[in-house]
Order: structure tokens, then C-alpha cells, then sequence
């Protein structure tokens, strides 16, 4: 049985880099299919080049970036169905929630009914499913701990809103928890990460100043006491009408 | 899918995953090249597995835990033994039991007169 040498063995590993195989653990199953192949003609009387030739006529050189791919592909199937299970409800999910508030503007009935099927889907659903796809992709360990508060933060106030806007107990707990991850966490560390790795430093400042604003908007905006200015200003107003 | 001289596409679709968990659960490890040309001496070459079918199939189910890796140095190179994992053997039984199963039926409807067996019923 003939054996390799060691220089032989680097050949064929180089031609099957060059041809587009870049998945290490196909790398390791390829080179020692093709070296394979490669002993087996030289069992036969070939020379090595001829039997690399040989081989690799058999084998194909379009094949080796094909192999790659189609393992791709079959290794993140599960992925795709779930990126698209999770964008589906994601959309249906947003659109109860505007309608829900939509609704709720317009004193109209069935806004409570949208906006706690909306706000459920959202907390409970579709963020831990982002959460979990996102964790999973997220290259390093930093990454991976950002991606956990930021949406870990994102469900907490999604349910705090759901607890407030149907004047359950335990809103303002969880609002003031989900809002302290984000701002005094999640954006640091966003910050620093974007930071280092943008080409455009002022641009990533941008990023999460925005970010910001749209937290102290949100901040700003929900009813967080007992009685709201909002609700005060609707509430004087009733009063006025019944009198 | 296969390169398979003898059976068209739409026959052979489907078959690969029984084969493989066949031979696993009979050899306990194989390498890939093995895979390969072990289906071809059994066939007698009528089916040819391409290691374009092979190994996106053998890194799907080694995802799926039904199959997990032993690395054993060869001179440089690397050679990756595929096993089965005792989940991967239930399943293994499974899917061949199915396939039989599967083949038996189709054979009652392409050729009601013969009368087959496979090894049970005398």
C-alpha cells in the first residue's frame, strides 16, 4: 500500500484550499479522501502526479466548493426555517401591537385584546427566538453577552409595557429593570464594541446617541407613576365632560 | 446526489441516509472513503456514493448528534472515523426498519404475483 510523503500530503491540501474549501472540518474529510484515491491508483503502478491527475478528474474540481456548499446549506436549514418562523410572527406580532395602540388613540373597541396578543408574541416569542439565532451567529464571546442583555432588556420591556398598559401588578419592577440593563449595560458595551470596530467613529457615536434618544423618548413618554400627566390631562378632561 | 450508473435520480433519492446508518451500525467506524467504496463493492458498482452526497449528509448528522467523530493521525493527514451515538443507533433501526417496510410495500403494488420474503415469513 503506498503511503505519502508529508510534501505530498501539503500538495493536496493546497489544491483543495485553492478550489474553494474553506470549512476546516471538510478540509480534514476531503484531504484524506482525495490522498485516498490518490494510494489507491498508485497501488496500481501510477506515479504520484499521475494519480493526483487521475483523481482529481474523477473527482472534479467544481466539486470541491459544490461539497462545501451543499453542507452549508444542509447544516443551516434548521436556521433558515427558524429565521423565517421568527420574521413571520415578528411581523404579525408588530402590527397587533400598532394596531393595538392605534386603537387605544382612538378609543376604539378590541385595543386591549391586540395590544396583549401583540405584546405577548413579542416578549415571549419573538425576541427570545432573535435572542437564541442571534447568540448562536454572534462571533465571540463579547458579542454573544451583548446580544443576551440587549434582548434580554428588549423582553423585559416589552412585558413591562404589557403589565402597564393592562395595569397589572409588577409593571413598574420590571420597566425599571429592563430600562437599567439597557441604558447603564446594553449601551455601554454596544458602544465599546461598535467603537472599535467602526471604520467611522463618529458615525458609531451616532449610532448609539440615537439609541439613546429613542430610550428617553420611550422613558419620557410612558406612564410610570401612578396617574400620568397623560392620563391626567384625559382623566380632568372626562371630568369636564361628565359635569 | 449519487453518481449511480444503474438506478435513475428519483429512485435513489432518499436512500443514502438508510445506507449509511446501515453500515455504521454493522462496521461500529467508518471513514468516508470507506463509506464509498464499500457501497460500490456491495453493489457491485450500481451505486456509486459521490462525496458530494456524502459528507454534507455525514456533517448533517454528526450536527444532529446521531453520529459523532474520532480523529486518528495517518502519517500528516488527519482520518475522521465516523460512529454511530446510541441515539444514532435507535435511529439507525428505525430508518432500516422503515426502509424494508417501505420496499415490501411498493413491491406489493409493482409486482402483486411474488410472493416475497425477507427472512421472517417461510
Amino acid at each position: 500500500m503506498a503511503t505519502l510523503s508529508e510534501q505530498q500530503i501539503d500538495k493536496i491540501f493546497d489544491l483543495i484550499v485553492d478550489n474553494g474549501v474553506s470549512y476546516e472540518s471538510l478540509q480534514v474529510d476531503l484531504l484524506d479522501h482525495v490522498c485516498c484515491m490518490v494510494e489507491q491508483k498508485m497501488d496500481e503502478g501510477k506515479s504520484f502526479d499521475d494519480s493526483l491527475k487521475l483523481a482529481l478528474q474523477e473527482f472534479g474540481y467544481k466539486h470541491f466548493s459544490e461539497i462545501q456548499e451543499a453542507t452549508i446549506y444542509l447544516l443551516t436549514l434548521k436556521q433558515r426555517k427558524m429565521k423565517k418562523t421568527t420574521g413571520i410572527i415578528g411581523i404579525i406580532s408588530s402590527l397587533l401591537v400598532i394596531g393595538g395602540v392605534f386603537f387605544k388613540i382612538m378609543h376604539w373597541p378590541g385595543a386591549g385584546i391586540l395590544l396583549v396578543i401583540g405584546l405577548v408574541l413579542v416578549g415571549v416569542i419573538v425576541f427570545p427566538l432573535m435572542a437564541t439565532l442571534d447568540i448562536n451567529n454572534a462571533s465571540g464571546k463579547m458579542k454573544k453577552v451583548t446580544a443576551s442583555i440587549g434582548y434580554l432588556a428588549a423582553i423585559l420591556l416589552s412585558i413591562a409595557t404589557l403589565f402597564k398598559i393592562m395595569h397589572w401588578p409588577g409593571a413598574t419592577i420590571t420597566y425599571y429593570s429592563g430600562l437599567i440593563l439597557l441604558v447603564f449595560v446594553f449601551i455601554p458595551l454596544f458602544t465599546i464594541k461598535n467603537y472599535k470596530t467602526a471604520e467611522n467613529k463618529i458615525m458609531a457615536i451616532a449610532k448609539s446617541t440615537l439609541i439613546l434618544a429613542g430610550v428617553v423618548i420611550f422613558w419620557g413618554l410612558m406612564p410610570t407613576g401612578n396617574v400620568s400627566h397623560l392620563e391626567k390631562t384625559h382623566n380632568s378632561y372626562h371630568q369636564r365632560v361628565s359635569k | 446526489m449519487y453518481f449511480c450508473p444503474m438506478y435513475s435520480k428519483e429512485i435513489i433519492k432518499g436512500t443514502l441516509k438508510p445506507i449509511i446508518l446501515k453500515l455504521l451500525e454493522q462496521e461500529g467506524r467508518m471513514y468516508g472513503y470507506e463509506i464509498t467504496s464499500k457501497v460500490k463493492v456491495l453493489t457491485q458498482g450500481k451505486i456509486q456514493i459521490t462525496e458530494g452526497a456524502l459528507y454534507p449528509l455525514l456533517h448533517k448528522l454528526e450536527a444532529e448528534g446521531i453520529v459523532i467523530t474520532e480523529q486518528e493521525n495517518i502519517g500528516k493527514r488527519i482520518r475522521k472515523y465516523y460512529l454511530l451515538t446510541p441515539e444514532g443507533k435507535n435511529l439507525a433501526t428505525a430508518a432500516i426498519d422503515e426502509f424494508l417496510d417501505f420496499m415490501i410495500t411498493i413491491k406489493s403494488i409493482l409486482d402483486p404475483t411474488a410472493n416475497i420474503s425477507y427472512g421472517n415469513a417461510k
